[in-house]
């Protein structure tokens, strides 16, 4: 009993020093598989703009480095699995996003894509809650609401292109709750770091085009604008990450 | 080009104008709001026109110019206290600051792209503006004369496509809202050709938009190819021209149907 005891300590404490790195590299892959299917989509609608392509051959490899890289760390049985998991889905879905795109290849790459998030979503927060560090907390919450903005990205990006979702609406509308309820969750826990303040502010200027596209019924988009904005909350969302993993 | 512009501009804020202050009594939002729509139109093209070196020294000016307004009338749009308000004039002023750094940026395809959407982000904050204030029961009259209106607002914006088109600018998005475009004028176009009250002016007007526009269609759609630019804008303006005529029309027409309503 003593050694078991003993043996679950040490591993604790082992893992402890490896998983809060591992927390930010899952946080990146969780909000990179939203952005991919951005570039995806843009591929398929033929963007003149942001060079999707290059940038999803980018997010590919980094979202291979990291899934390949956390299952090497020391960690409990039940992590493991979790990122056995995640790592089975991940090859499921990688080359189904070297294909050719179509709005049907697109919108069944969606669904996986939102389940392959969800779970990595989970598996941060369980990474996190594996660790001694409290900023690991914040990692997590700035990674969600950076995923729900990729999120409205993609499903506003399949509506320019065409596709005529029935729950486009019902998403939009969660998605804007869920970005408000994180941010609001967010902002008190960053009141210290005036860096952090001023990027959740830039965050919610950017965002504002969202809440906007999401009310129009004009039958216009904004595609070059709204992959442009939710690109610039990646890049703030990233960078608040990192100052949190200096704390 | 400017001329096209100018019309559009003069038509539309006098009769825009006119409508509004008829109908709602909230006519300086209403103005600024029209301003607003037509002034982002003319920003997009401009941009294109001067970086495809058509028309440069007028097309720089123009840029200018409609910058310089465009901005006015969005710092003095009514802010208020309702958040919705507040927040779609936040909204404007954000697109504003974006647009006009992206316009002193060197000129490339992804920028054009960006400048293009930031004028249908103002584009259609404005018409939400305008829409607030609009009557909820226009007569028949006042709806063909918006009707007329529109046709005009819709052959610049198709120009505008054209323009964007042989910049580069081809992807599913532009190509889907030429033919929205193309389709409204289609649309607007056959209830207009139903319309039985015209005189022999107006009828004779009415036949060269008709007999113009599927010419014109094509030059927009590129189906006939190899159209120079200057071509497609001389066509722009011709039927600018003809629709012009019905406009002014249904502008007396509906001014004398409010002013009965009202008295």
């Amino acid at each position: 009993m003593f050694m078991l005891i003993a043996v679950s300590l040490l591993s604790t404490v082992t893992s402890a020093a490896v998983l809060a790195e591992d927390v930010s590299e899952i946080a990146k892959v969780c909000m990179d598989a939203e952005s991919s299917l951005q570039d995806f989509i843009m591929i398929g609608m033929e963007a003149t703009y942001a060079n999707p392509k290059q940038h999803l051959e980018v997010k590919l490899a980094e979202i291979e480095e990291f899934v390949s890289d956390v299952g090497n760390h020391d960690m409990s049985t039940e992590l493991h699995a979790e990122v056995v998991e995640i790592q089975k889905l991940w090859h499921q879905i990688k080359p189904e996003l070297s294909k050719q795109p179509t709005i049907e290849n697109s919108v069944a790459l969606r669904e996986l894509i939102d389940d392959f998030v969800n779970r990595c979503e989970e598996l941060d927060e369980h990474l996190a809650d594996a660790t001694t560090k409290n900023s690991t907390h914040v990692i997590v919450l700035v990674a969600d609401l950076g995923v729900e903005v990729q999120r409205m990205a993609v499903g506003y990006l399949l509506k320019a292109w065409g596709y005529q979702d029935p729950a486009y609406d019902e998403k939009v509308k969660s998605e804007l709750t869920k970005f408000t309820g994180l941010y609001e969750e967010i902002l008190p826990l960053a009141k210290a770091n005036n860096m952090i303040v001023d990027k959740l502010n830039a965050i919610k200027k950017n965002f504002l085009v969202f809440k906007f596209m999401a009310a129009s019924k004009s039958g216009r988009f904004v595609p070059a604008v709204a992959q442009k904005n939710a690109t610039a909350i990646l890049k703030m969302v990233l960078e608040i990450i990192e100052i949190e993993e200096k704390i | 080009m400017i001329k096209v512009f100018i019309k559009f501009l003069i038509l539309t804020s006098v009769c825009y104008s006119c409508i509004a202050t008829a109908i709602t009594g909230t006519s300086d939002q209403v103005r600024r709001a029209e301003k607003i729509e037509e002034q982002s139109q003319e920003v997009a093209t401009y941009y294109l026109y001067t970086n495809q070196r058509i028309s440069i020294s007028t097309s720089e000016k123009g840029l200018k110019d409609s910058l310089e307004k465009l901005k006015q009338n969005i710092n003095g749009l009514f802010v208020g206290s309702d958040p919705e308000q507040k927040a779609l004039v936040e909204f404007m002023s954000f697109t504003f600051d974006e647009l006009d750094a992206t316009i002193k940026q060197p000129y490339s395809l992804e920028n054009a792209s960006f400048i293009i959407d930031y004028c249908e982000s103002l584009l259609e904050a404005a018409e939400y503006i305008k829409d607030l204030h609009h009557s909820q029961n226009p007569s028949d009259e006042l709806l063909m004369l918006i009707k007329t209106q529109e046709m005009e607002y819709l052959i610049v914006r198709a120009n505008r496509y054209y323009i964007a088109f042989r910049a580069g600018i081809k992807d599913v998005n532009a190509k889907k809202q030429m033919q929205d475009t193309i389709d409204a004028f289609d649309e607007r176009l056959s209830t207009v050709n139903q319309y039985t009250g015209y005189e022999d002016t107006q009828k004779e007007n009415l036949q060269t938009v008709n007999r113009y526009w599927s010419r014109v269609k094509n030059l927009y759609l590129g189906i006939e190819k190899n159209s120079l630019p200057r071509v497609v804008l001389a066509s722009t303006e011709y039927l600018l021209k003809s629709i012009d005529v019905l406009v002014d029309y249904h502008f007396a027409a509906s001014d004398k149907t409010e002013k009965k309503l009202g008295g």
